[in-house]
């Protein structure tokens, strides 16, 4: 796992990767440390990154916009701050897990599980999606979200009247911070369960599911018994 | 000059004598000497020295003068306004109160005779000042009946003028034919204005006093106390002549008393409007106002034109004072500029008189807009120190806040627990520092005001804090401080903490303080080192500026300045006020 710690004070600082070896101990393949949201991007836009350990309040300064930056990565966010009382907008914008200070190696473990697991979700599900456009970060409301569709190492998020937006995520990082009612039908497609018309078997083992919308979208085979169960 | 000599007439009886009723009075005729002979109607006074009414002599012995009056018909030429007591007064023409009485104001001893009938004397004649007796100014004798009727009059009066004390060496003699019940009624009522102003400034004056006693320590009340004072004074004097029948010869006194108490008034009204609006330069104002009182006092000899030339002079000066207070938005500004303007249109023409009701309505008028105008001003000081007040508490407790706040606080203790883990001894003393920074804080937080020192102890607990946590050691260093003087509590704390965010101090770096007497209050110049992070500047207002300027305003309303800029060394704050209270001022 590639970290990144964004943290002012040394001492914090000492303390997050202390925590994050001792933790991830074989797993940590690179640690790097930034003590500015300056230090971060250029660290940011040169290595690729699994997760980021952000202070929201860096010298003073309000850290929310590389929050919204960091959300639209590729990239998982942890945020590690005193200021809990951002905690809710933090997951509102798909922040993995919220550690407040000060903090205990137990709890710092149990944020960076969600990550490490296989099937490990936020704490709170995003409410909005963070997506980069023209050099800016715009928010889009997961309610808006039909279906996501997979596009190799990013995500086309489709929205209700059809606009698409690209998504910095794998399928698989998004489907981690999605709210629950989002399935995954496919390897390809995440799906708003209360969008789904109706489910089809057709010839040959193929299988579908109608959207209210009328688009039709290929359901897994190992899927398909499974979302029929929740759909009824 | 002819006009002006007739006003002397006015301000010597005061009554209105029409110069053209002297032109048409040719027969005025003077002749030094005692003999009671020369009441007599018919004595033959060709050879006495004819006279205009302008030239009775002062200090020159007993002398006589012999008028001759005549009732004009309605084909006599009649000259400017002489025929209003003539022709529509005089008996015998319809729709008008007869005449049948004399009035004077004398500022002589004399003896009068009406057609070679003794009507009236007033003191004791005398050949010097020391047999003169001087008699009381103003007199008003009844016309016997048998001699109202007749076509023309002889008036003769045995005169001297010892004690009559104005500088020149003739003045000016009316006697003005009236209705005896209609002048009684007059002069009933001619106090009534000046008592009113009297009783009115007493009362503001009081009122200003109590104010400024009890409410409001504004130099510009006790100057409005003054003001009244001076006016009630002014007032009382106008008053005088019918309420106390002072002798003739106090009258030249009582003028000039007149004219210096109205001259002060003048002067403390302009410096009450100086103080009230906070103008630079008061001196500078005060001496143009002084030059102009002065070329007041010699615009005419007349003492009413002097009064209405000071009273120009002094609002020549108000109108620039106010208009600029009213440019500058301050409060109550324009209800002194109405009063200024509406004054100018009454003294705009020359004929105002102390008896005149819009004379004492305009000075009247003019205190009150004034008055109200510093009423207007308290009001809004006032208010700007409850503001002041509401946002210090709101201050006090973001500041608290900010550092009993789940943020310092959890950031510190983070710290602390990394520290115990790392260096326990260490963790104890982190935690010793953060305690001591409290201690401080909970010792000035209801405070209005505190030492320098203890300020200063809370800015290096918190440094130490800080630097604890950062490892960054930021030092502050003072030049020319005095410990024990006042500051508001956790001013400079707040740069400090505004500096920590928006500077890039180096490790080793120092805060500096720089204190300095300025006038009669302190200058503080506040440095914090480094670079600022923003590459637009400093915002312009947050928190922590807030929290400053609410502070200052509350421990020194409207008298205290702030600025700030970037230097060479830093970003640099410069801190004023005055210490005593004082008015005008503002950030």
């Amino acid at each position: 796992m590639k970290l990144l710690l964004i943290e002012d004070e040394p001492l914090v600082a000492q303390r997050l990767e202390r925590f994050c070896r001792e933790i991830l101990a074989g797993g940590l393949e690179k640690l790097h440390s930034a003590t500015t949201f300056d230090q971060a991007g250029a660290w940011l836009a040169e290595n690729p990154v699994d997760v980021a350990l952000l202070d929201l309040n860096l010298e003073g300064q309000d850290g929310m916009e590389l929050l919204k930056r960091s959300v639209a990565s590729s990239f998982h966010t942890i945020i590690v701050s005193a200021n809990t009382d951002r905690a809710l907008e933090a997951f509102q914008y798909g922040v993995m897990d919220f550690v407040p200070k000060p903090f205990t190696r137990e709890r710092l473990a149990q944020a960076l599980e969600r990550v490490r697991s296989p099937g490990g979700r936020a704490a709170f599900a995003a409410r909005n999606l963070a997506v980069k456009k023209a050099g800016r970060v715009e928010l889009v409301a997961i309610d808006d979200v039909v279906y996501v569709q997979g596009a190799g190492n990013y995500s086309e998020l489709v929205l209700a009247g059809g606009r698409r937006e690209l998504h910095d995520k794998t399928l698989e990082k998004l489907e981690t911070v999605l709210p629950a009612d989002f399935e995954r039908i496919h390897k390809s497609y995440l799906v708003r369960m209360s969008a789904v018309k109706a489910l089809h078997s057709a010839e040959g083992s193929h299988y579908e599911a109608e959207l209210k919308n009328g688009v039709c979208l290929p359901i897994g085979r190992a899927r398909y018994k499974e979302l029929r169960e929740k759909l009824q | 000059m002819r006009l002006s000599l007739s006003w002397i007439v006015i301000g010597l009886t005061g009554m209105w004598l029409p110069a053209a009723w002297a032109q048409t009075t040719p027969d005025i005729r003077l002749k030094h000497g005692d003999d009671p002979r020369w009441a007599a109607p018919d004595w033959d006074d060709s050879d006495w020295t004819p006279i205009k009414y302008t030239e009775f002599p002062a200090h020159r012995g007993v002398y006589w003068v012999r008028i001759r009056m005549i009732e004009p018909t309605p084909n006599t030429p009649v000259q400017g306004e002489s025929r209003y007591a003539y022709v529509w007064d005089w008996p015998g023409k319809s729709g008008a109160a007869p005449i049948d009485a004399l009035f004077l104001s004398s500022v002589y001893s004399f003896e009068l005779f009406l057609d070679g009938e003794r009507l009236i004397g007033g003191g004791v004649v005398g050949a010097d000042r020391t047999s003169e007796v001087p008699g009381r100014l103003d007199h008003l004798v009844q016309i016997p009946e048998a001699l109202r009727h007749r076509d023309s009059h002889l008036l003769a009066i045995r005169m001297s003028a010892y004690r009559y004390n104005f500088p020149a060496t003739h003045f000016s003699a009316g006697f003005q034919p009236v209705n005896f019940a209609q002048r009684l009624r007059q002069e009933a009522l001619q106090p009534i204005f000046p008592l009113m102003g009297v009783v009115g400034s007493l009362l503001m004056s009081m009122t200003s006093l109590i104010l400024f006693r009890f409410i409001e320590q504004r130099r510009a009340l006790w100057l409005v106390s003054l003001v009244s004072l001076a006016l009630a004074v002014f007032y009382g004097l106008i008053a005088m002549r019918w309420l106390y029948p002072y002798p003739s010869d106090w009258h030249y006194p009582r003028l000039l008393a007149i004219t210096w108490i109205l001259t002060g008034a003048s002067f403390l009204l302009v410096w009450l409007l100086l103080e009230q609006f906070a103008v630079s330069r008061k001196l500078w104002w005060l001496g143009l106002l002084g030059l102009l009182l002065a070329g007041a006092w010699q615009a005419s000899p007349i003492y009413e034109f002097k009064v209405l030339w000071i009273c120009r002079a002094m609002l020549v000066v108000a109108l620039p004072v106010t208009g600029w207070a009213c440019w500058r938005r301050q409060p109550g500004a324009w209800l002194a500029l109405a009063g200024v303007v509406a004054a100018l249109l009454v003294v705009r023409a020359e004929r105002r008189v102390f008896l005149d009701p819009t004379f004492f309505l305009m000075i009247a008028g003019l205190v009150l807009l004034v008055f109200a105008a510093v009423g207007a001003q308290v009001q809004a000081a006032r208010r700007r120190a409850r503001e002041a007040q509401l946002t210090a508490a709101r201050m006090e407790i973001e500041l608290l806040k900010k550092n009993l706040q789940p943020h310092f606080l959890l950031n510190t203790l983070t710290a602390v627990s990394e520290t115990i883990e790392q260096d326990p001894a260490g963790a104890v003393k982190f935690i010793d520092d953060l305690a001591a920074e409290f201690r401080s804080l909970a010792l000035m937080s209801g405070e209005r005001l505190v030492p320098l020192k203890r300020e200063l102890d809370l800015c290096r607990a918190h440094l130490k804090v800080i630097s604890r946590r950062t490892g960054r050691e930021v030092g502050l260093v003072t030049e020319g401080v005095d410990d024990d003087s006042l500051v508001p509590p956790a001013l400079f704390l707040t740069l400090i903490e505004n500096g920590l965010v928006h500077q890039q101090a180096a490790s080793g770096a120092a805060f500096r303080l720089m204190a300095q007497p300025a006038g009669a209050g302190l200058r503080y110049a506040f440095v914090s080192p480094g670079r600022t992070r923003e590459s637009a500047g400093r915002p312009a207002g947050g928190t922590g500026l807030r929290y400053v300027k609410a502070r200052l305003e509350e421990s020194f309303p409207g008298r205290w300045t702030f600025s700030q800029q970037q230097t060479a060394t830093g970003w640099e704050t410069v801190i004023g006020w005055e210490a005593e209270a004082a008015t005008g001022g503002a950030a």
